[in-house]
């Protein structure tokens, strides 16, 4: 009986539980201090090592995954403290990482991800960390709200050996 | 991040032991300008046999001690660039900024030093 009480919403809410559980799944919370940087990326590079991915293509990931940790904790909280939340999802040749933040969010996306462009150039940042994980990963998206914050979903697929 | 120097004749070789992130960027960034600031290099080579990792925050940390160096009319170069960053290098650009040899042995004997 319990069954035909379940609304439309909940039906989709079991087919996104069941469509997630087939792929294996992971979600790391830490906070938003550099010294976890390193933490982050060699936890996602583990997680992705299952996948017996190349040497190449476990740097690039971690490469990635410090790009988008590093601006979440100096752009998104910019010295103040808060929580990044990572999540990684491996099918048999791919894994997607989500990297988000509850900070202050992007203004302007396009022009955050433009090559060379850094919203704080008096503190010898180089603008190319977007750049980075464009160049490593083989699809990004990033949904930013102002005062919420910032979501960053990359996905890389392994060539099969 | 470890960073150690050594001097052959007037160059100044640092050596790149662990990983260059955002993280360890600015005490690396301080401990080279220390050396920089004291001793006035005019040839310094970045030894990177042992730079596990980098990000680009460490594009920033290797572009800014460029000027340095050159603003004293210097030069800088990067030595055994290994495997695990070769990639990096490249795709940031840092290749065309600096002068590159296999070992820093080259880059002396290239700037006509005696080894």
């Amino acid at each position: 009986m319990g069954r035909t009480a379940l609304n439309t919403k909940d039906y989709e809410q079991v087919e996104r539980n069941s469509s997630s559980m087939n792929n294996n799944y992971m979600k790391l919370e830490f906070s938003a201090e550099s010294v976890n940087e390193s933490f982050a990326r060699v936890t996602v590079a583990a997680f992705a090592a299952q996948l017996d991915p190349t040497l190449e293509d476990i740097t690039e990931i971690k490469t990635a995954v410090s790009e988008a940790v590093t601006n979440a904790i100096i752009h998104g909280y910019d010295g103040l403290s808060g929580t990044v939340e990572i999540t990684a999802e491996l099918t048999e040749n791919s894994i997607t990482v989500t990297v988000s933040d509850n900070g202050k969010g992007i203004e302007n996306i396009e022009q955050a991800r433009r090559p060379l462009y850094t919203s704080k150039p008096t503190e010898g940042r180089s603008g190319m960390g977007f750049t980075v994980m464009e160049m490593f990963m083989d699809k990004i998206s990033v949904e930013s709200n102002i005062g919420s914050g910032t979501k960053v979903c990359m996905t890389k697929y392994f060539r099969k050996a | 991040m470890k960073i150690t120097g050594s001097i052959k004749n007037d160059t100044l070789i640092l050596y790149f032991n662990g990983e260059l992130d955002h993280h360890s960027a600015q005490t690396t960034k301080e401990a080279i300008d220390n050396m920089l600031e004291r001793y006035r290099f005019k040839k310094v080579i970045f030894n990177l046999a042992e730079l596990s990792f980098i990000d680009s925050s460490g594009i920033g940390v290797f572009y800014g001690r460029r000027k340095l160096v050159k603003a004293d009319g210097g030069k800088c170069a990067l030595a055994d660039i290994n495997q695990k960053i070769e990639r990096f290098i490249h795709i940031s650009g840092l290749d065309r900024m600096f002068e590159l040899y296999d070992s820093e042995e080259d880059a002396l004997e290239a700037w006509g030093e005696q080894l």
